[in-house]
C-alpha cells in the first residue's frame, strides 16, 4: 500500500511530462529510426513495432527531441552534408519538419481536385521514402564526371571515325574509276614496254588515291585512338567490323605502295611488273573488306 | 480498491503517449521484389530495347496515402551491345547522374488489382518532368501485386540531344515499359 501509492505518483508524473513532449518527440524520432534504417532492411520495420522498443521510444522521446531541435537551430551547410546513405538524418529530419508543415496546409487525397493533381513532391502524410533507403552502393549512386567526359571524348571521337570512314568512301569510289584511265596506251604482247602515253589519268589516280589513304588513316585514327572501358563486349557486327580492318588496313598501306611502284614504271613507258603487277588486285580486296566493314556497322538491326 | 486502481490509471497515461504512434504512425508498405524496366529507342533504320531488372523500390504508406519510389542505374539498362549502351550513357549523361528515379504518391485506396492512373515523376538525367495520369494495370499474384504500364518518356522532357548520325536521328519518343512485383512490407 505504502509503496504502490508514490510509484503511482512517480508514474503519473513521468507520464504527464511524456505527454507535454512526447507525442512530438514521436513525430522526431520516428521518422528519424525510418530514414535511418539500414540498407535492404524493410522500411517499415522500425522500432516501433515492439512494446519494449514503444516504451523506450517514448521515454526517450524528450530528450530526443530536445536535442534533435536544438541540432536544427544549428546552421548546416551544404558541403557538410553526408553523400552517403548512412547518415542522411540531417537532411531527413529537416524535410521531415518542412514536410509536417506542407502537409497540414494540404488537404487529404480524397478531397483534392482529381482534375488537378499534385506535384509528385511526396509532401502527403505517408513518410517519404529515400533513395538512401533503397541499398544501392555509393560507388552507383554518385555519378562521376570523369567517367561521363571519358564518355563524350568516345562517342566524340568514335562519331568522327563514321562519318570520316562515310566520307572516305567517296575518294575511294573516286579513286576506283579514275583507276581505269591510269593505265595509259596498251603495250602490245610481248613487248616490255611501250609508249608512256598521258599522265593525266594517272596523276588523278595517284591524287585521289593520296586523298583516300589520309582520310583513311585519320579515319582509322579516331577509332583507334578511342577511349575503350573495361568490359565493352563486342557484338557481332562490331567483331566483323574489326576483322575487317585487318584486311582494308594493311591493303590501305600496301595498295598505294604498289601503285607509287606501277606509276613509276608507267610513267618510264615500262610495262607493269614485278609486285606492282598486284596493285589492282590489292586494291579490289581492299576495296571489298572497306564496304563490307561499311555494311556490317550500318545494316538495319530492325 | 483505490490503490491499485489509481495505478492502473497511472499505467493508462504511461502509455498514453504511445497511442497515437500506434494507431496513426504504423505506416505498411511495399517492398520491390522484382523490377523490369525496358525501353525502346528507334530511328528511320533501327528499333532498340535495353533491359535493367537492377531497379531496386519502396512503398510506405500512412495517413491514407502510399509514397512510392523506384530507382535504377542507368548503367545496367543493356540492349546486347555494350557499345551502344555506353553511347546510350553519355547521350543521357548517365555517368554524372547515374540514377533513373521514380516517383509517385497513390490513395492507399487504390493500391488493389485493376486499373489505375497514377503521376509519375522521372528524375533524369539530371532533370525532372512529371507524366500526369499514366495508365498502369495491378494485377494480384498471390499476396503480391504486379504494376505494369508504359511510361511514355520523351528525350526532350529531360534535355537530352537525341542521338543523331547524319540525317538519321533518334526519335524523341522512348516509351518505358515497367514492369513491377510488390511484396507487402509490414
Amino acid at each position: 500500500m505504502n509503496v504502490a501509492r508514490p510509484l503511482s505518483f512517480v508514474i503519473t508524473a513521468a507520464a504527464t511530462l511524456c505527454l507535454a513532449v512526447g507525442i512530438q518527440g514521436q513525430a522526431l524520432i520516428a521518422p528519424q529510426r525510418q530514414i535511418a534504417t539500414p540498407a535492404g532492411a524493410p522500411a517499415t520495420a522500425d522500432l516501433a513495432s515492439s512494446p519494449q522498443s514503444l516504451i523506450a521510444t517514448v521515454f526517450a522521446a524528450p530528450a530526443g527531441a530536445f536535442w534533435e531541435k536544438a541540432r536544427l537551430t544549428r546552421p548546416i551547410f551544404l558541403n557538410q552534408l553526408p553523400l552517403s546513405a548512412s547518415r542522411p538524418i540531417d537532411i531527413g529530419i529537416r524535410r521531415e519538419l518542412s514536410q509536417n508543415s506542407a502537409a497540414a496546409a494540404r488537404p487529404p487525397a480524397s478531397q483534392r481536385d482529381a482534375t488537378h493533381p499534385p506535384d509528385i513532391s511526396q509532401q502527403n502524410g505517408a513518410p517519404q521514402v529515400s533513395l538512401g533507403s533503397l541499398g544501392f552502393p555509393s560507388s552507383v549512386v554518385k555519378g562521376n564526371a570523369r567517367e561521363q567526359a571519358l564518355l563524350d571524348r568516345r562517342t566524340r571521337m568514335l562519331q568522327i571515325h563514321q562519318k570520316l570512314g562515310l566520307l572516305t568512301a567517296i575518294p575511294l569510289a573516286a579513286t576506283v574509276i579514275a583507276g581505269g584511265f591510269a593505265k595509259g596506251p596498251r603495250i602490245p604482247r610481248g613487248a616490255t614496254s611501250g609508249p608512256a602515253g598521258s599522265t593525266t589519268g594517272r596523276n588523278v589516280h595517284a591524287v585521289l588515291g593520296t586523298v583516300t589513304v589520309g582520310m583513311y588513316l585519320a579515319t582509322a585514327y579516331y577509332a583507334i585512338r578511342a577511349p575503350r572501358p573495361r568490359g565493352v563486349r563486342l557484338t557481332k557486327a562490331t567483331k566483323w567490323h574489326e576483322a575487317l580492318a585487318w584486311i582494308h588496313g594493311p591493303g590501305m598501306i600496301l595498295t598505294p605502295v604498289l601503285g607509287a611502284m606501277a606509276y613509276a614504271q608507267r610513267n618510264r613507258g615500262e610495262r607493269v611488273h614485278g609486285i606492282a603487277r598486284a596493285h589492282g588486285q590489292v586494291a579490289a580486296i581492299t576495296l571489298g573488306a572497306y564496304v563490307a566493314a561499311l555494311l556490317v556497322e550500318a545494316r538495319p538491326h530492325l | 480498491m483505490n490503490t491499485p486502481m489509481s495505478l492502473v490509471s497511472a499505467l493508462f497515461l504511461a502509455f498514453l503517449p504511445v497511442l497515437p504512434a500506434a494507431t496513426q504512425s504504423s505506416p505498411s508498405g511495399w517492398a520491390l521484389a522484382q523490377g523490369t524496366l525496358t525501353y525502346h529507342v528507334s530511328d528511320a533504320l533501327h528499333a532498340v530495347s535495353g533491359v535493367s531488372t537492377a531497379a531496386r523500390g519502396k512503398g510506405l504508406c500512412g495517413s491514407g496515402e502510399c509514397n512510392f519510389l523506384v530507382a535504377a542505374p542507368v548503367q545496367s539498362f543493356q540492349s546486347g551491345d555494350t557499345n551502344r549502351d555506353l553511347h546510350m550513357i553519355q547521350a543521357v549523361h548517365g555517368a554524372q547522374n547515374s540514377m533513373v528515379v521514380v516517383r509517385t504518391e497513390l490513395p492507399e485506396s487504390k493500391i488493389h488489382p485493376g486499373s489505375l492512373r497514377a503521376d509519375i515523376q522521372v528524375q533524369f538525367g539530371g532533370q525532372t518532368h512529371i507524366y500526369r495520369a499514366v495508365p498502369f494495370t495491378v494485377t494480384a499474384e498471390g499476396k503480391d501485386l504486379r504494376l505494369t504500364g508504359t511510361l511514355p518518356l520523351r528525350l526532350s522532357d529531360f534535355s537530352i540531344k537525341p542521338p543523331q548520325f547524319l540525317f538519321i536521328t533518334v526519335k524523341n519518343s522512348v516509351p518505358v515499359d515497367v514492369d513491377l512485383l510488390w511484396q507487402p512490407a509490414l
